[in-house]
């Protein structure tokens, strides 16, 4: 196991602070220092284990591309005060609605809009501005990885959602067509998030990349439903946002487990599993945790009867009931392809043989602390007895878009 | 609450980093462990704060706090309520 680090949980304080800022501020000042307030301990965190050099590398990685993110967003906020005089997101809203399209204040605004946002998807890893992603969760040490995965996400797909109430009929016009800008942009992104999630990912074999490029492709899932823009759209939204964090959350705590599990016996003192080949034949050595894990992949690549499936369903529905059949038709073909990659790394666990000839009985279950394998047994149950009672997270989602919207 | 609690932290981490400290010769790690717990607890305690506080009449239409610069809105509220309870589960591994 790691070395424990002091500072570890001050720090994630800190970006947690951070994260509870940005959900609900609704001012350019506010919503930029609670943003480096979070990205700035993401980026201390990445780096913690200051002797790992590949953590080190990662961390580096991770802070030069997120400065670059964070010069885009202050370019696109400075572009915004500078064509409207306002930093308050509401005010801009109110300004927005009495100037016609062709307005030169209008277009300021999608110009700076745009910028910000791009911004915010180099931050959340869609694609075109992934190429971080993969080598930063690599790179880091599993339980960092964990906190990198779920939580940074989280907070500013909310804050895209608060973006998109300003962005209702923001259109340039080309000739006497009207494009919403921002809405092309996020399905843009969208479409070339599932197409090079699922590709790509086809060709890993360390898993931690692996898992990078299925949440790429999630993210196009999560842009998609945010794109639509609709009640039912942004309760599919919330939906996918809250199973997909719990989802990961769970495969990340179970790579933890299978680390500390293989490594135990051996006295290095890297405890991660980096290739999908370590885990040959665990489903004979573990079969509890492999059985977990096999739950969780199923549950992302959105096999019916777990948790992920409604998510898709739900996002899938409501974009056909838009009208966006095309992207609608390229994810559920790019969900497919994924399950070929989740399926690879079930075949792996179940049907090969390990190749190092430890005998069964090697393996110390008590290396896993009570409380980890409870989580991950919660988390498990959770994914699949979804479907027994589904109103829980359904409808806590539901009377949150309809807040949105009615009030 | 967890401004108060990364205070805390920001004083306890150095003073027992220190290692003359008795609970560190004995078990060099221990202390950080329980660190890492405590901080997971005080997420759940703010999870249930942020619970606590959900009106989901007041918060309708939103409130405004320090003069517009943060709005706190039902979505907001129960992201916030989320963000917690993962962060205390990540911190329990």
């Amino acid at each position: 196991m790691r070395p424990t680090i002091a500072e570890y949980p001050m720090i994630v304080v800190f970006t947690t602070i951070g994260a509870s800022f940005l959900v609900s501020s609704t001012d350019l000042v506010s919503l930029y220092l609670a943003i480096e307030l979070q990205s700035f301990a993401v980026y201390i965190l990445a780096a913690l284990y200051r002797n790992n050099e590949s953590a080190t590398a990662a961390g580096l990685k991770y802070f030069l591309l997120g400065a670059l993110s964070s010069a885009f967003i202050l370019l696109g906020s400075s572009l915004i005060y500078g064509y409207t005089g306002l930093t308050n997101l509401d005010a801009i809203s109110s300004l927005l609605s009495v100037s016609s399209p062709s307005d030169s204040i209008t277009q300021g605004v999608i110009l700076g809009l745009v910028i910000m946002t791009v911004g915010f998807l180099f931050k959340i890893a869609s694609a075109p501005f992934h190429n971080w992603a993969p080598d930063v969760y690599d790179g880091v040490p599993t339980i960092v990885t964990t906190w990198l995965a779920v939580m940074p996400k989280i907070s500013i797909f909310v804050l895209l959602l608060t973006l998109n109430s300003l962005t209702d009929g923001l259109g340039l016009s080309f000739g006497d067509i009207t494009v919403n800008v921002w809405q092309a942009l996020l399905l843009v992104c969208s479409l070339l998030s599932l197409i090079i999630g699922t590709v790509v990912g086809l060709a890993q074999f360390r898993i931690k990349r692996l898992l990078a490029y299925s949440t790429i492709s999630h993210v196009g899932f999560m842009l998609l439903a945010l794109a639509v823009s609709g009640q039912e759209s942004i309760d599919a939204f919330l939906f996918y946002l809250i199973q997909y964090s719990l989802t990961s959350l769970n495969g990340f705590l179970i790579l933890l487990a299978f680390g500390y599990l293989i490594f135990s016996k051996k006295s290095t003192q890297n405890s991660d599993v980096q290739f999908i080949s370590q885990l040959a034949g665990q489903f004979r050595q573990n079969p509890v945790l492999a059985l977990s894990m096999i739950i969780c992949l199923f549950s992302m690549a959105g096999i019916p009867p777990l948790m992920g499936f409604f998510a898709k369903y739900a996002v899938l529905y409501t974009a056909i009931h838009n009208g966006y059949y095309f992207i609608s038709l390229v994810a559920i073909l790019a969900s497919v392809v994924s399950a070929a990659y989740y399926l690879r790394v079930v075949r792996v666990l179940y049907f090969d043989t390990t190749s190092d000839n430890t005998d069964e009985s090697s393996y110390d279950a008590s290396v896993i602390t009570s409380t980890h394998s409870y989580l991950i047994a919660v988390l498990t149950a959770a994914i699949v007895l979804f479907v027994l009672q589904p109103s829980l997270i359904l409808n806590s989602t539901q009377l949150m878009a309809m807040s949105i919207y009615s009030y | 609450m967890l401004v108060i609690t990364l205070l805390s932290l920001l004083i306890a981490v150095p003073l027992f980093s220190s290692k003359t400290s008795p609970s560190y010769s004995s078990n060099p790690s221990g202390w950080k462990m329980q660190l890492t717990r405590a901080t997971s607890v005080t997420f759940f305690l703010a999870a249930a704060l942020s619970f606590n506080a959900y009106y989901v009449a007041t918060l309708g239409s939103g409130v405004s706090l320090y003069s517009g610069l943060f709005h706190v809105s039902t979505v907001s509220m129960a992201i916030e309520f989320f963000i917690f309870i993962v962060g205390g589960l990540i911190l329990l591994s």
